[in-house]
């Protein structure tokens, strides 16, 4: 690695300033990516600016009003563990789970993951159908926007000279809300997915969808949200047959390249099974234990 | 510029002058001298390397040696006692869970870690908890072996008394 300043701020206003003085700056948080880059110097940042003591960097939490608060150093292995993440967040805590081995879960964090961009980002799908919003900060202030439209590209986010991203809001859901990611992978670990497919859905009383998400990755430039697909299943009561035709809307919607991983056509095919599987999945999570058992 | 920072490896503290680029696999190696972990593929895939960084396995060649300032660091190293090798590491030898032996270090750490969290693993569990240990010599049947005898070998440590003070 070539040599770099390293600043370790522990204030916001501190962490603003240092990426003002040091333009080309780089953001450190787990370094699982940044650091193989570095050492591949595919980048050289002459200064590398830590996240990781900044106040409520390590916040995990969860309030009824405000939801999921997943702080700048959250480790993607908090999140798998999280027991609220678990049963209220299935897809965001699931997608963590598939993310490399333990040792890097430990490290890698999900706010890494969603500036990094990748289409393959397995947090980004339950994020996206969770209506994540991501808190920027940087020498104009504050702003919030949506993760979906954060990831601009591969490898591409919407931050801006000297802003970074401090956490990552993720509204309440509903009641009768569940939600539910997988990835395709030749390999059960330490692969990276050839398509992931996060969904949700929010059931009413009389188990008609009242709400859906739908995002698929690695199959377009950025996770793409399957539109067409989730408003099949708006206001409908979710049949296999209704489920099946989103499903194959979702593989129309996809946009899926032929790389080393996998060809066009099979991603495609994948995303159909896949997405069949996410929405009963998150509709099993959505409906009451209770009622689950009757029936 | 070099930064100072402190860290406690296996008990022991130490104050050390650090470069920023320098990774805590290459403090521990190169400044601490002490060369049980191993360094195999640089880019955290492989696990050679793997240490617990405050209670948690981490591939040591992904951290950076100032990102460890303050930190509470168990190598191989500090795995075994003076007189005894650790349950996992007596499971290791008896079962041949050693091929070049490049690997073990980090696959011994990270079974170490797996059953303090999880004094019983399922075989499944075992295979994911060590997903990120590779083997090239891919002897990875005999370490399976070996984690599932230790975690029966390990007696459960005796339960404290928790003394109620009103």
């Amino acid at each position: 690695m070539q040599a770099f300043e390293y600043f370790q701020p522990k204030t916001v206003r501190e962490a603003v300033q240092a990426l003002h003085k040091h333009p080309k700056a780089m953001v450190l948080a787990g370094g699982t990516d940044l650091l193989v880059r570095m050492k591949d110097r595919v980048n050289r940042p002459p200064a590398v600016v830590d996240v990781k003591r900044l106040p409520r960097s390590d916040d995990l939490s969860y309030a009824g009003k405000t939801g999921l608060h997943i702080g700048a150093a959250v480790s993607m292995r908090q999140v798998e563990l999280s027991s609220v993440a678990q049963s209220r967040f299935g897809a965001i805590a699931q997608g963590a789970t598939f993310v490399g081995s333990i040792q890097i879960r430990n490290r890698a964090t999900v706010i890494g993951n969603v500036c990094n961009a990748a289409p393959s980002a397995d947090t980004a799908p339950g994020l996206i159908v969770h209506d994540a919003k991501v808190q920027i900060a940087g020498p104009k202030g504050r702003r919030t926007m949506t993760v979906e439209d954060f990831m601009k590209g591969p490898g591409k986010n919407d931050l801006k000279r000297g802003e970074f991203v401090l956490g990552i809001q993720v509204p309440a859901p509903k009641p009768r809300t569940g939600s539910a990611y997988v990835r395709h992978t030749p390999r059960e670990a330490m692969d990276i997915a050839v398509v992931g497919v996060g969904a949700s859905v929010t059931l009413s009383p009389k188990g008609i969808c009242t709400a859906a998400g739908i995002c698929l990755g690695a199959v377009a430039p950025v996770p793409l949200r399957a539109t067409k697909a989730e408003s099949i299943l708006v206001g409908q009561k979710l049949t296999p047959g209704k489920i099946a035709q989103a499903a194959l809307v979702a593989s129309d919607e996809a946009r899926p390249i032929t790389d080393v991983r996998a060809t066009a056509g099979f991603r495609r095919e994948m995303v159909r099974v896949l997405t069949e599987r996410m929405i009963k999945a998150a509709s099993r999570a959505a409906t009451p234990t209770r009622s689950r058992r009757a029936a | 510029m070099t930064h100072d920072i402190e860290l406690t490896v296996n008990g022991v503290a130490h104050s050390v002058s650090v470069e920023p680029r320098k990774t805590l696999l290459s403090v521990l190696r190169d400044q601490l001298h002490m060369t049980g972990t191993k360094e195999g593929c640089s880019t955290g895939d492989c696990g050679a390397c793997t240490v617990i960084l405050d209670g948690k396995t981490v591939t040591s060649c992904l951290v950076l040696g100032v990102e460890a300032d303050g930190s509470d660091v168990t190598t191989i190293e500090g795995i075994a006692t003076c007189e005894e090798l650790h349950p996992v590491q007596e499971a290791i030898v008896e079962k041949g869970g050693v091929q070049c032996g490049f690997c073990t270090a980090g696959i011994i750490v990270s079974s170490v870690a797996l059953l303090n969290e999880n004094p019983k693993p399922t075989p499944d569990q075992i295979r994911r908890g060590l997903a990120g240990n590779l083997c090239r010599c891919t002897g990875y049947t005999k370490v399976i072996e070996a984690v599932t005898d230790a975690a029966k070998k390990i007696k459960k440590p005796a339960r404290r008394k928790v003394s109620k003070r009103k």
